[in-house]
């Protein structure tokens, strides 16, 4: 059963075509990392999913709910923001108030106890509040209505290093361990690769490609070895190409298959196999264009 | 809608709401200075500026309130703070406006309380400088509801407007220009209703309705803005709220040009509206027995034209004044057909208003001439003939005839004695008397006896059945009235019990429908058998229109009855409910209704009949 899907999802602003077809499926109760630069459509992708934007064409179906612009799928989940917002004028307590009131399965003492757990004063003014304190007010916006499926777009940002850790170890952990379906964004995927149970990569408006973690954690490696010949280095795809001097090149390789088809090509005199560490995997799956993995 | 962010937005919105009232409570200080400068007694120069803050501060400050609230809505930190909470940005929008509309409402309630306190009260006008300025205040609040719903209207439009295109005030003198479009269409309404109310306008509540929908419709319009600016979810929906937001106007505007279209289209009979003279349906017959008699109607048309409505369609007579739009206002008063009637030699007069002239119209068969008068007084008919009164220093002249003075033009001689005139014509039109004491009658030096005695002392006028003259005078038995028909071979019979009054048809038929009964002389002079009509018509309006062939073609409310001899129904035709008046014709007869005018056969076969402009 699947936590949320997506078929062809296409949006279009002002001409350009910021997601191209994307389509993915996660099911109930997986962690997965959303891997891409900025721009590539993560934050979009975020928000069509929220029924927040509408898709140009799309098939999108979140927690048995189809987007339909009534909101019926933000009150099934929670959504931390890149840049959490809330009014200047309201107090965390406030802002938890009013909320109480839109979402159906508020839970005070859940929304209590989270604030008591990220060292949230609810009497805290919000006028000129730090990063820090807004990104620890979207956690528990996004966590007080316990819901089944969580989409956190850089769920870090701004915090210190001890609420990071907290978050991280803590929170999202028992998001994980309690079957809740996370889709995760994070420029600092590395942080997060002991909660992750996939990673989609997205490049050029589409999910690219998508790698479990295991598999990744094993299979990843960097291959390298002398050319037999300058004149056609091999293009081998899924091998990522990491350049070298004169004869002796070397490719990140994120998946077994396209490591077998390095080493079967015949293009390396002895080649050398080196496990690859996932925070590397990581920057390299971030620095390739869809067409490079296909 | 939603109680906790209408909550939140009448937070976010107390500022502008704030500055209204502001801007507001400067203006009594103000007061107290134009009247320290110009003298104005304090209570007057206050009243003038709450009529002022009524009739335009408030619908500005609905204005200013929804548009500060739309362009708030869209801004980035509220969509930042709010998009991701689970009411749709529909129901968001339906909540700033509430939020809104409760502001202004506040805001209006503030302005009326301090009006009743401070505004000058109707009682305490003494001066006609205090009639001119004072009591303002009071004497508008009647118009209260219908700037609700113009502030309502604004305020939605402003909100909708401001949410469409991001900017507070562009989307607030837009949406003030809307609902003064709107506002103008009502008013336009309200004219033609006022002012043409007797042709049968009445669009005023179509045009409130329309207007009422309009506003609920700009709310729509501002629930679907926000959907659209904030899910960025395509041109239909945007188209659909632009529609919403213009299309009310349009309606308005529709509504009054059709109504505009239907007083154009209408034929309304002489005298109906617009005349200083309550003359209703001159027709041929009436007017005398000239060779086209019966043959049409005479009705008048919204802009001052004349045309004739028959079994052969309409034929303009007299051409319209104007071709504008501007007789909503004025035109109707400046033109109107004061009288109209056929005299003895069948030549049809019409006497049209044109400010500031009178135009005297002769309408011989196709021949039309028409003459300019300039201070001339009124008309009036003896015996068939139209006699032209003149009150030059309150005294009143006479000329013979319209006729002469058609002919003659301003030149024509005027004649000081009226008695003299009028016993003149009466004797060329062989009026005769009652004589002998009451007991006979005396026409052209001829006598009969009456059957009873006839107190009548004012002269009876011939008509014509089957080319001989003949009179019907009023005589009494005892107890018992009855009219005497005097015929030209000498003979006297009672015609039918009673004194009431003679009617004609357009063949010559005279008849009279008394307390269920219909009695009737032919024209050649038969006096037919009463017919008793069973059950008798119900209501009031029954009115015949022909009487032969030993039936009787009778119409009333929503039918037409034809009765036989014996007064039973023989054949029912459904009419209008709404018949104003029915005209019989030679072929047929012409009914009108409150908007419209129809031509009937002798079967009951409707044809509209409207002005062939």
């Amino acid at each position: 059963m699947n936590a949320l899907s997506f078929r062809n999802v296409t949006k279009v602003f002002g001409g350009r075509r910021v997601l191209d077809g994307a389509s993915g499926s996660a099911e109930k109760g997986k962690v997965i990392g959303l891997l891409g630069r900025n721009g590539e459509g993560k934050t979009t992708l975020f928000k069509i999913l929220l029924d927040l934007l509408a898709a140009d064409s799309d098939e999108v179906e979140v927690l048995g709910l189809r987007p339909d612009g009534s909101g019926r799928i933000r009150q099934a989940a929670g959504y931390i923001p890149e840049r959490p917002s809330f009014h200047s004028f309201m107090s965390v307590a406030e802002v938890l108030e009013l909320r109480s009131s839109l979402y159906h399965r508020w839970d005070a003492a859940r929304a209590a106890g989270l604030c008591k757990r990220l060292g949230l004063d609810p009497a805290t003014r919000l006028e000129g509040a730090s990063k820090g304190t807004l990104g620890k007010l979207a956690w528990v916006c996004a966590a007080a209505h316990d819901p089944a499926l969580y989409l956190l777009d850089e769920p870090t940002s701004g915090l210190d290093a001890l609420v990071r850790e907290e978050v991280l170890s803590g929170l999202v952990n028992e998001l994980g361990e309690a079957g809740k379906t996370v889709l995760v964004s994070s420029h600092r995927m590395d942080e997060l690769a002991g909660l992750l149970d996939e990673v989609w990569v997205m490049a050029g408006g589409r999910i690219v490609a998508v790698h479990a973690l295991d598999a990744l954690r094993a299979d990843a490696c960097v291959v390298g070895g002398r050319l037999r010949s300058a004149d056609a280095p091999p293009a081998v795809p899924g091998a990522i190409a990491l350049g070298g001097e004169g004869l002796v090149r070397s490719w990140a390789v994120l998946d077994r298959a396209a490591r077998e088809r390095l080493l079967g090509c015949g293009a390396l005199l002895s080649p050398s196999v080196e496990p690859l560490p996932l925070d590397r995997a990581f920057s390299h799956l971030l620095s390739l264009k869809g067409d490079e993995l296909r | 809608m939603n109680i906790p962010l209408i909550r939140l937005e009448l937070r976010k919105n107390r500022l502008a709401a704030a500055s209204a009232a502001a801007a507001f409570l400067v203006t009594l200080p103000v007061c107290r200075l134009v009247s320290s400068a110009t003298g104005l007694e304090l209570r007057l120069s206050l009243d003038a500026a709450l009529t002022g803050w009524v009739l335009l501060g408030v619908p500005l400050a609905a204005a200013l309130i929804g548009a500060a609230s739309g362009a708030a809505s869209g801004s980035r930190d509220a969509l930042e703070a709010e998009g991701l909470l689970p009411p749709s940005p529909g129901r968001r929008a339906l909540s700033a406006m509430t939020a809104s509309l409760l502001l202004t409402a506040a805001f209006a309630a503030f302005v009326l309380a301090v009006g009743a306190l401070l505004g000058k009260p109707p009682a305490g006008i003494r001066s006609p400088e205090q009639m001119a300025w004072g009591a303002s205040f009071w004497h508008n609040l009647p118009l209260t509801p219908v700037l609700a719903l113009a502030s309502f209207d604004v305020l939605a439009g402003a909100w909708a407007l401001s949410r469409l295109i991001g900017h507070g005030v562009a989307g607030g003198l837009l949406a003030l220009l809307l609902t003064a479009a709107s506002g103008a269409g009502v008013a336009a309404c309200f004219g033609l209703e006022l002012l043409h109310n007797q042709w049968g306008a009445s669009c005023y509540a179509s045009a409130v309705a329309i207007a009422s929908f309009g506003a609920l419709a700009k709310v729509w319009a501002g629930a679907l803005a926000a959907r659209w600016a904030e899910r960025r979810c395509g041109a239909r929906i945007l188209a659909r709220a632009l529609a919403l937001l213009v299309l009310p106007g349009l309606m308005i505007w529709g509504r009054a040009g059709a109504e505009m279209r239907m007083l154009d289209a209408k034929l309304a009979p002489i005298g109906h509206g617009h005349s200083f003279e309550n003359i209703r349906g001159y027709t041929a017959p009436e007017m005398g027995s000239g060779a086209a008699a019966g043959e049409g109607a005479v009705f008048k048309t919204l802009r001052g034209g004349v045309v004739l409505a028959g079994a052969a369609g309409v034929r303009v007579l007299i051409p319209e004044q104007s071709a504008g739009l501007s007789y909503v206002l004025l035109e109707p008063f400046k033109t109107w057909i004061r009288s109209a009637w056929r005299d003895d030699q069948g030549v049809l007069w019409v006497e049209r208003y044109v400010s500031p002239n009178t135009e005297l119209w002769r309408v011989e068969g196709s021949k039309v001439e028409s003459l300019r008068l300039t201070g001339y007084g009124s008309i009036s008919m003896v015996a068939g003939t139209p006699l032209m009164h003149r009150y030059p220093g309150g005294k009143r002249l006479l000329v013979a005839r319209v006729e002469d003075y058609f002919r003659r033009g301003d030149k024509a001689a005027w004649f000081e004695g009226y008695r003299d005139i009028v016993a003149m014509r009466r004797r060329e039109a062989g009026a005769g008397r009652v004589a002998c004491g009451g007991k006979c009658f005396e026409a052209e030096g001829r006598r009969w006896k009456l059957p009873g005695i006839s107190n009548d002392r004012d002269a009876v006028f011939p008509r014509e059945f089957g080319g001989r003259r003949a009179y019907l005078v009023p005589v009494r038995n005892g107890d018992n009235l009855s009219m005497a028909l005097c015929r030209a071979d000498g003979s006297t019979v009672a015609a039918w019990p009673g004194y009431h009054s003679l009617n004609s048809l357009p063949d010559g038929t005279i008849f009279s429908l008394w307390k269920g009964t219909l009695w009737s002389i032919g024209p050649d002079g038969t006096v037919a058998a009463p017919v008793g009509l069973d059950p008798p018509l119900p209501d009031s309006t029954q009115k015949p229109m022909r009487i032969a062939e030993g039936k009787a073609w009778l119409v009333s409310r929503g039918k037409l009855t034809v009765v036989d001899a014996a007064g039973r129904a023989v054949l029912t035709r459904p009419l209008p409910e709404d018949i104003e008046d029915a005209i019989p014709l030679k072929d047929g007869f012409v009914i009108t209704t409150r908007r419209s005018a129809y031509f009937s056969d002798w079967n009951g076969k409707l044809r509209r009949v409207e002005n062939p402009r």
